[in-house]
């Protein structure tokens, strides 16, 4: 099932412009003051560094209709609570940060067993299964009177 | 139990979010009331100043982050796969760790409360040098301040995995106006959360690197007004991270519940991005008593948010305007959302002028303010949410009789809790005080303060009785109870593992409106009817609980 290959960077664009905007209305204001003009400016850049981003490398609409994830990722959770033992390890001590950081290790090398394993599974991104292809109730195909058209 | 809380599933994984963040709500709420019966009359009843503080700053913090952000994206993970006819959700396993993160870090924080010198006492805000090692010492301190971090990293990756199933994972057709309005505002409310959040992470690193002997803040005379800048950055946008998803579902439910498409989406929309945009520019405004500001700039933005905020407040009265309202419970909820947070919002633009601003700073009619704002709008947002999509998730619908006394207690419980907190303020009884004297004849505000806070918790509890009952014996629905509109209700409920068997063409925010006008039923041509089989689709015959709709 092919899709309608629409860009999605334009919001995150229009979003960016208006950042932009009020960060140059600022100028008027701001004076000698750093901080306002860089969180603002900083904020503007960085979204429109990130739409050019997506406009460059065009990643838009889905060509297939869905894919199957992984079941579970007990790895992951093993991941975020070790992270979260290290992050308390800075509270408590070195020694918590230590034991924390090897169970980060663990989660990673878990990870990464996952990916591999997905890999090996072949097909793309997926290891689980795969779901039943979708059907499209059939329609004229020209866009709807009461619709938006893009 | 190890596969539902190490799925990757979208839908496993927005529950288990929701869920959370909803025990949250609850911890959060039991220490706002332990203040308000504190509060209630003159003298120290049963806390002591410490403890006062400790409250009110773990009120805050869980409120903020542990309940409000979760929470939308908790539902946004859930919904905008299905609204968007993805499959699935991109990068699972970062929203995964994205959970585990915000779950451990609420442990953390409220593990400040066994550590010898308590938890955090200095507000949610966290003010330097308030917050610094010699005014505020303490593991429990250092715990909260690592729980933020871990809790808001959470909430980025979060957001992220949003972003990017809105991205690359719409169905065939849904180009980007087509997305509805939840889904639109889950997409700002992304767009806010990657430019406001990784400021707070960063803020909160250096504030521990500070406390831990590193001169950060405390290197400079402005480290604190610095300390400032870097919090409101995040914490204004925050403000409307929690609101804008709940914009987006009162709009559904308010187009739904009126039969009609929503008024003006495309306006609504481009209103959307520039609230959000002008969200971004407005933190200095909880600065102007510093005097370290430029008042006018950000008293400028702050009064034009109230440009975009009534376009939507005219797509919302104008769909209902036109539309043959129903009166269920998400659209009351709806309701009141819109006047609830009228109110904050008016008061908004009050406060955005310095002179009022002076006047009222760090009193309780700033309390007030932004409790319309979050109260009335992400609690009753949330409420309109749950009592909307319930069917969709469990299959069954709430008792309606109950989400209506809901409904009306958690409505009056607002109002007698907030309006009194209005003129305690103006008149000068300041917030993050556990005492008050009597000499200033605040009791009977006070009183109708706390009466109104019991009100409150006693509808949560008639929700809750609500929720559990309607688990195991709510009423059987099919697909589409209340007429939907968009593609979540295009498949079972609960929704298979993938979603969707069939999609319907998408040729505008409202596929299955579209189909409806054109005398076709949808559930057939999906092959849902034959699920359809408890509740009549008819929206003459809505309400008729049980009837059966003939396959």
């Amino acid at each position: 099932m092919s899709g309608e290959r629409k860009p999605a960077y334009p919001p995150l664009a229009l979003w960016g412009v208006f950042l932009s905007v009020l960060a140059g209305v600022g100028v008027i204001f701001f004076g000698t003051s750093v901080s306002t003009p860089a969180l603002l400016g900083g904020a503007a850049a960085f979204t429109l560094v990130l739409a050019l981003g997506l406009a460059v490398t065009r990643r838009s609409v889905q060509v297939e209709g869905g894919g199957a994830d992984p079941e579970s990722s007990p790895a992951t959770v093993w991941l975020a609570l070790s992270l979260a033992l290290t992050m308390a390890g800075v509270a408590l001590g070195p020694w918590l940060v230590f034991i924390g950081g090897g169970m980060v290790l663990i989660g990673v090398g878990g990870v990464v067993r996952e990916l591999r394993a997905q890999r090996a599974a072949g097909r793309g991104e997926f290891a689980g299964p795969h779901p039943p292809p979708l059907r499209q109730v059939e329609v004229d195909a020209a866009p709807h009177a009461g619709g938006e058209g893009r | 139990m190890t596969a539902i809380l190490s799925s990757t599933d979208h839908k496993r994984l927005g529950l288990l979010t929701t869920v959370t963040a909803f025990c949250f709500f609850l911890i959060g709420g039991s220490l706002a009331l332990t203040m308000r019966a504190e509060l209630q009359k003159p003298g120290m009843q049963f806390l002591t100043e410490h403890t006062y503080n400790e409250l009110f700053t773990m009120h805050g913090s869980t409120m903020f982050y542990l309940f409000a952000v979760p929470v939308v994206l908790g539902v946004g993970l859930y919904f905008v796969p299905l609204q968007i006819g993805a499959a699935r959700l991109l990068w699972p396993r970062m929203a995964l760790l994205g959970y585990w993160l915000f779950a451990a870090g609420g442990v953390l924080m409220y593990s400040g409360f066994l550590t010898q010198q308590g938890a955090a006492s200095f507000g949610w805000t966290a003010y330097f040098p308030l917050s610094d090692a010699n005014a505020t010492p303490g593991v429990g301190v250092d715990f909260w301040v690592l729980a933020v971090i871990m809790a808001t990293t959470g909430g980025l990756l979060q957001a992220v995995s949003l972003l990017g199933t809105i991205v690359r994972l719409r169905a065939p057709g849904m180009t980007m106006l087509r997305m509805p309005l939840f889904t639109w505002s889950e997409l700002v409310t992304a767009f806010m959360v990657i430019t406001g959040f990784p400021v707070l992470i960063v803020t909160m690193a250096l504030l521990q690197m500070d406390r831990e002997g590193v001169g950060i803040f405390s290197a400079s005379p402005e480290g604190s007004v610095t300390y400032q800048h870097l919090f409101w950055f995040y914490g204004h946008p925050v403000v409307y991270v929690v609101f804008f998803p709940l914009v987006g579902v009162v709009g559904e439910i308010i187009a739904t519940f009126s039969r009609r498409r929503f008024f003006g989406f495309r306006v609504t929309v481009l209103s959307l991005i520039a609230f959000s945009a002008i969200s971004m520019a407005v933190w200095g405004h909880h600065m102007f008593a510093t005097d370290q500001v430029s008042n006018r700039y950000f008293s400028l933005t702050s009064t034009i948010l109230l440009v975009p905020a009534g376009i939507e407040y005219f797509g919302f009265l104008a769909t209902m305007a036109g539309g043959r309202i129903r009166f269920a419970s998400p659209m009351l909820f709806a309701i009141g959302f819109v006047l609830l947070f009228l109110i904050g919002g008016l008061t908004g633009i009050m406060v955005a002028s310095p002179p009022l601003d002076y006047h009222v700073h760090d009193t309780y009619f700033v309390v007030a303010h932004f409790h319309y704002t979050l109260f009335g709008g992400t609690v009753f947002g949330l409420f309109a949410a749950i009592h909307y999509w319930f069917p969709k998730v469990t299959g069954r619908l709430l008792d309606e009789r109950l989400a209506k006394a809901t409904f009306g207690l958690l409505f009056v419980g607002a109002l007698a809790t907030f309006i009194p907190m209005f003129i305690l303020g103006s008149e000068g009884m300041t917030r993050r005080v556990a005492d008050y004297l009597p000499l200033h004849n605040w009791t009977t505000l006070n009183t109708i303060s706390t009466i109104g806070a019991f009100t409150i918790a006693l509808g949560v509890l008639v929700f809750l009785v609500n929720l559990m009952r309607s688990l195991r014996l709510g009423e059987r629905v099919g697909p589409d109870p209340w007429e939907g509109q968009t593609l979540e209700w295009a498949t079972t409920s609960p929704p298979p593992r993938h979603n969707f068997a069939a999609l319907p063409p998408v040729r505008s925010h409202t596929p299955l409106f579209d189909l409806r006008e054109e005398g076709r039923d949808p559930l057939r041509e999906l092959g849902l009817r034959r699920f359809q089989s408890f509740r009549s689709s008819d929206p003459q015959k809505s309400g008729n609980v049980g009837e059966e709709v003939p396959a």
